[in-house]
Formats: structure tokens, sequence, C-alpha cells
């Protein structure tokens, strides 16, 4: 009988597909990740670290402190699956993107603005911000794509973009405690665009490296 | 026999659910138990979209090396024949299965085929009452042509909720939209057939519907 048939096939075929199963799994992928965690870390402390210079302590705990809410918030929408087990839709992946970055950004600018750090800033358009996101952000990226490689059958753009979106989050979070401006157009350039180019990234890579493999057609 | 769209969670995604929990950590003799429990709701699901055996085949098949190999991402309490059903989807698409629009193989335009030999009309005669389906031929018909004409957000949301009897939540997860957007389709796409359907009989001038043609209606829209 031909789905009697197709079952004993399916079941020879998936013995010969190495899988690992989810104790596993969640070690191998709590590693890549506290590594990529740790590879930010240090790169951020090579490049200086906390630097409180030119600003009071308490202007910088309260943006920390604002800012580590907006990205908890949405890294937790981002990384986290519906109770049914899928990736979150794309609706909403954008709302947890933009709604911390635009409540970062008020937040850093309004903050900056009581403590009259909002004024422009000529020598520092925000490039060094922008490269250092990008680098750490990347690095959050790579490891969260390498724990989730190949494991992503149903929507593997999504989930890229949200790790995208999540690492860069993660990165303005810490760019945050690095840097002192707070005018408007260095946010924008430094802060807020690498967060849209590793969500884009992550979606256009994700894409690739996520999905299942699919094997040739049976024979 | 109840129409399937009322369905309720049946004890099958229960062992299902059981069953995928154990194989993602790492029970193998979990996986003839939940390959029982969902393989024919995914072979009707892809058979809706394809006519082509070896195709229908080789999706099965794929769809479940696939859950095989993502075991281990597979959440507690997870409903596993939604997660099933998107990765057989999207095989569908990955392999050129074009949904409901897919003409038969036989060259018919779709607009005065024979609505019984039809994928789109198997899956809707499922969920009709069987003695009623020979009067109901040509209802079925308009119907069936006029669910190709929806757009396929609607298609998707009436498939996964009034044929395969998903909660409207688990159904928006699963199509990765928002509840009240889901609503929206299932009830535009019901209202549209129930539209197409009313309008195509009444110009005969003959009569309306009958009242069991009306009940036949709701059960389905």
């Amino acid at each position: 009988m031909e789905s009697l048939e197709r079952r004993n096939r399916i079941l020879a075929s998936i013995g010969e597909i190495p899988a690992p199963p989810r104790r596993e799994l969640a070690r191998r992928q709590a590693w890549l990740v506290i590594s990529g965690v740790l590879g930010a870390l240090t790169l951020f402390w090579v490049e200086g670290g906390l630097r409180a210079t030119g600003r009071p302590p308490s202007l910088v705990a309260w943006t920390s402190l604002g800012t580590s809410c907006f990205v908890g918030v949405g890294m937790w929408f981002l990384f986290t699956r519906t109770r049914s087990g899928h990736r979150r839709g794309w609706s909403v992946l954008g709302l947890a993107t933009i709604a911390p970055i635009v409540a970062f950004v008020l937040w850093r600018y309004g903050l900056g603005h009581l403590y009259d750090l909002a004024s422009p800033w000529p020598t520092r358009p925000g490039y060094r911000c922008f490269a250092m996101s990008v680098a750490t952000g990347g690095i959050l990226l790579f490891a969260l794509l390498l724990a989730w490689r190949r494991l992503d059958p149903m929507s593997p753009a999504a989930t890229g973009a949200a790790f995208g979106a999540g690492a860069g989050l993660g990165s303005a979070l810490l760019i945050d405690l690095w840097c002192p401006v707070s005018y408007l157009p260095h946010l924008l350039v430094g802060h807020v665009l690498p967060i849209a180019l590793l969500a884009a990234a992550g979606a256009a890579i994700g894409r690739r490296m996520l999905r299942v493999f699919r094997r040739g057609p049976s024979a | 026999m109840r129409p399937t769209s009322e369905r309720p969670p049946g004890p099958d995604n229960r062992v299902a659910n059981e069953a995928m929990n154990r194989y993602a950590d790492g029970d193998a003799s979990a996986f003839p138990i939940l390959y029982d429990a969902i393989a024919p709701r995914i072979e009707g699901l892809v058979r809706r979209r394809t006519r082509d055996p070896s195709r229908i085949d080789d999706i099965v098949q794929q769809t479940f090396e696939r859950i095989h190999r993502a075991r281990g991402t597979f959440i507690r309490g997870s409903d596993v024949l939604s997660w099933a059903f998107k990765i057989a989807r999207n095989l569908c698409l990955d392999l050129g299965a074009q949904g409901w629009r897919e003409r038969p193989a036989g060259g018919g335009n779709g607009k005065d085929g024979d609505a019984g030999a039809d994928p789109i009309a198997e899956a809707v005669a499922e969920v009709v009452d069987a003695e009623r389906i020979a009067t109901a031929r040509e209802t079925l018909g308009r119907l069936v042509r006029a669910f190709r004409a929806l757009p396929e957000p609607q298609q998707l949301a009436l498939e996964l909720v009034r044929v395969e009897g998903f909660s409207m939540a688990v159904a928006a997860e699963n199509l990765g939209v928002t509840l009240p957007s889901l609503k929206m389709s299932v009830f535009r796409g019901a209202a549209a057939l129930r539209d197409a359907v009313l309008e195509a009989a009444q110009p005969r001038g003959v009569r309306g519907p009958s009242d069991a043609e009306k009940e036949q209606l709701r059960g389905i829209t």
C-alpha cells in the first residue's frame, strides 16, 4: 500500500538525518550565543568601554536605564515565539523594532536636552558610533545565525530579521554607554541606522542560512 | 455528519503534541506516533494544492524530514500541527504547487470543470454532508469558482479556520498576521463565498436558494 510504503520510507529516512534533540541543541545554542555576547563585550571594552567623560553620571544612569527597558521589551518580542511555536508576524516584528527605537531616541534626546547636551556636535557626525554599532551587533548577529543555522523550516527570513534587529538593539545598549552625544542627526546615523541595517542583513542572510536544506527530489 | 469546520480540538492534536514533545526530547519511538497522528492531515493540505501523486509524496516526506531536523527547536506546549502545516505550505510554494489556483492536469479552464474531480471541490466536499453532495453539485461548482477568485490571504484563512478547524488565534499565528486581520479575512472570505453563490443562483429566476442550500452554505462559510 502506497501510504504504508511512504510511512516506512520516511521512518527509514529520518534515521539517516542528524537532528540534535532539544537539550543538546539548547546547550550548543547557549554556547554560541554566550560567545557572541562575550565577543561583542570584548570589542566594546577594547574600544574604550563605558565612557562617562563629558556627561554627568546621573545622565548615563538614566539613559542606560531607559534604553535597557526599551531594548528589553523589544528583544522579548523579537526573540520569543508565539504560543503555537511560530515566529511573530512581520508587522509585530516591525513594531517590536521601531517602537523601542523611537522610544530610545526620544528618551535619549529628551534627557540630553535637559542636560544641555543635545546641541549640534559637528566633530561627531556619528560614523564612529555607526561602525562600532555594526561591529558589535554584527558579532551578536553572526552568533545568533550560527546557533540557528539550518534550523528554521518555517520563516527563516523573519527569524533572521528578528535576530538582526535584536542584535542591533543590543548593540545600541552598549553604544549608549560609550557615546555622550545626544544630537538628533548623530543619534539617527550612529545609533538607529545600524539597527535597520542589521535587521535587513539578518533577513537577507537568514533566508539562506537558517532555512532547512531541501534535498533533491525523491527517486 | 458534523462539518469539519466545527471540529473541536481533537484528541489527535493532544497525542501529536505529546509525541512531538517526546520526540524533541530525543525519544525516537515517538516519531511513528507523531507520523500516524498528523500525516493524513498534512497529506490533505498538500492534496488541495496539487494532484500530482509523486509531488504529494515528496512534500509529505520533506515535511516530516524538516520536522525531524528542527525537532530541537520545538517549544514545549506548542501546536505541532500548526507547525507542520506551515512547513508543508512553504514546501508547496517551493516545489511549485501553486495552491488553490493550480489548474487540473487535464488542462481544464476551471470554469465549467467537473467540480467533483477538482482538488478544491474535494476539499470543500469534506465539510459537506455526503448525502447532499449530489444535489449540491452545481452549488459546489460555483463555490469552488468563488473560492478561487478570493484573495490568497482569505483563502488561507478560510482553509485553516473553516476546513482544518484551527482556532482564530492559532490560525493568525500560523499565517503571521494579527488576530483582527485574520478575523476580517475569514469574515470577508465567507461573505464573498456566500454572496457569490447566492447571486449566481438569483438570475436563473426559477427560485432562490432552498432552505437546505442555505443551511449548507452556512455550514461551509
